[in-house]
This record gives C-alpha cells, structure tokens and sequence, in this order.
C-alpha cells in the first residue's frame, strides 16, 4: 500500500483533532497485519468506496473515547458513553474519514465514504479488508488511538 | 420502492444460502425496527455501499452456523469461530449476498450503489451500534443455528 494513500489518514486525525483543540497527536508504532485483534473497547469503522476501496478502522479504550467526546462537547465532562456519545464518536471517525477522502479528491482520487459502524466489545477479532491492513497508532493527550487501514487499490 | 430496498436482502441471503450451502432458512419472512443497538450472536460481518443513498447490511450468525458454513465450504473441521478462514468465510458470504441485493437494487432503481469490502469480527460481548440511521432486522432459523439480518439506510425508509 502506497503511504500516499494513508497518509491522508493520518493527517485528517491530526487536523480534526486540532480542530477540538487537541495540539498533542503523535505517530506512533507502525505494523503491518491481515487480522486485527482489538483489546480496546471501542472501534468505529468507516468504509471508502471509488478509485479508492476499503475500510479505516479507529480503536479506542472506553477512557480515550470519553475525552474525545468531551473535547468535541467543548470540554463538557463524558462520564459514560451514551447514545449521544456513541454518536459522537461515529461523527468523530466520519470526520476523519470524510477529511481524508477530501484529501485524496484533492490528489486527483474519486472516493465517497460510507455509513460509520461503532463496535463495542473486549477481546475482538476483525478482519477489515482482504489484503493486510496498516496498523498506525496515533498517541494524542486524549489516549492512544489505534488507527488500522485496509485499502484495496 | 420503498420495501424493496429491505426486503432483497433477505431474499438474496435466503437464496445465497441455499445456492452455496444447500441449506435452507426458516423463517426471515418480517422485518422489525432495532434500537440504536445490536447484541453479536457470534459471528457478524457488515458490508456498507454508498450511491445515490448510503446504508449497510449486516449479517449476524450464531456460532454453529458460523462453524458450518466455514466447515461446509472450506472442506476442513474448525472448531474455533475466532479462526481466520471461519471469519473470512461468513465476510465472503456477505460479499456474495450484498453483491447480488445491490446489483439488483441497481438495475432496478439506478442507486448507483458501489460496495465498500465486508469487515467480519467476533469477541465478547460485542455490541453494534450505528448512529443516527434507524434500522430493520429479520431472523431466520436453520438446522446449525439462528441467522439475523439488519438493513439501515441513511435517511430511514421514507
């Protein structure tokens, strides 16, 4: 997979955090895998259909999640992820998903994302795509969040 | 129009099953509105596509079934739904059911429906949730467990 591709991904989190106010969003570890075992609590998938095809998958544990949330409610304390909250962590992954597919637009690709999934659950098993995924984690002051990516180009 | 946009994909998943496994489902003839969340029975695999509207299917099976069609397909005995080639099968089963409903709904309607790849996942106490869109189920029974589809489509079924 060419890092032009996955990029974008990374620099949309970077940005639509900075955009909540989050200035600390480092790359992480680097790994390549084909099935993706998740111990945090929450991942929300998005998929990307066009000259670009697949899913990004972002993992989070239940506290990241939480600051997130609160950081997209303008510091409003998050003590449990509720409905709105879940919501607001699928909008947060179409975000970034939605600010990636601009970016690859920009770069001459046709790409539409597609509706987000928030799977919730401990010691997950997940395949994401049929070729390997790369996985990136992103370390932020709101925890570490694990960012898989599975194109098929 | 409408129902349709639900209803083909618990034909195509009836027709699938039957085509590929030899096995026939019961029931999955009604379709009920899901709350915001969705409780895995075992083995769930969820395919989105994006045209003219967007929505996603997602296929929830009970892990004996799981099991069977792996072991159905694949000739082999696994006995472990976390094991890559069961997984793998059920999200091609997905691929395979969603692949002919879209095709459908695009020739019939012009959806313009292009399909993102099926993601597949098992764990404890997994729950699916997928804001803001509400959703259908259906249910069917066969001989090696239950099977559940639920259908959403951005902007509901009006």
């Amino acid at each position: 997979m060419d890092v032009k591709y996955i990029l974008p991904f990374l620099e949309s989190i970077k940005s639509v955090l900075e955009q909540f106010g989050v200035d600390q969003v480092k790359r992480g570890q680097l790994a390549k895998n084909h099935i993706m075992h998740v111990n945090n609590d929450i991942t929300a998938v998005v998929g990307v259909v066009g000259q670009v095809r697949g899913n990004i998958a972002y993992s989070m544990s239940e506290d990241t999640a939480q600051r997130i949330v609160s950081a997209m409610m303008m510091g409003m304390p998050v003590i449990e992820l509720d409905e709105m909250g879940r919501s607001a962590i699928g909008e947060f992954a179409n975000m970034v998903t939605g600010n990636a597919s601009i970016l690859l637009s920009n770069s001459g690709l046709e790409v539409d994302v597609t509706p987000p999934s928030i799977i919730f659950g401990r010691n997950v098993f997940f395949i994401i795509s049929t070729v390997d995924t790369i996985k990136i984690d992103m370390e932020t002051s709101l925890g570490r969040i694990e960012v898989n990516i599975g194109l098929e180009i | 129009m409408d129902i349709d946009l639900y209803q083909i994909f618990g034909t195509s998943t009836k027709n699938i099953i039957k085509e590929m496994l030899d096995l026939d489902i019961k029931g999955m003839d009604s379709l009920k509105e899901e709350p915001g969340e969705i409780h895995s029975m075992g083995v769930s695999s969820i395919i989105t596509f994006a045209g003219t509207r967007k929505g996603r299917l997602l296929i929830d099976m009970e892990p004996g079934l799981a099991l069977y069609v792996a072991n159905t397909l694949l000739g082999e005995e696994y006995d472990n739904i976390k094991n890559q080639m069961v997984l793998s099968t059920v999200s091609e089963i997905n691929n395979i059911v969603s692949g002919d409903a879209v095709t459908q709904l695009n020739n019939s309607y012009s959806m313009r429906l292009r399909l993102a790849p099926p993601i597949v996942f098992t764990g404890q106490d997994v729950i699916i949730s997928i804001p803001k869109i509400s959703s259908l189920s259906s249910w069917g029974d066969t001989d090696y467990g239950r099977i559940r589809i639920n259908i959403a489509w951005e902007g509901g079924n009006s």
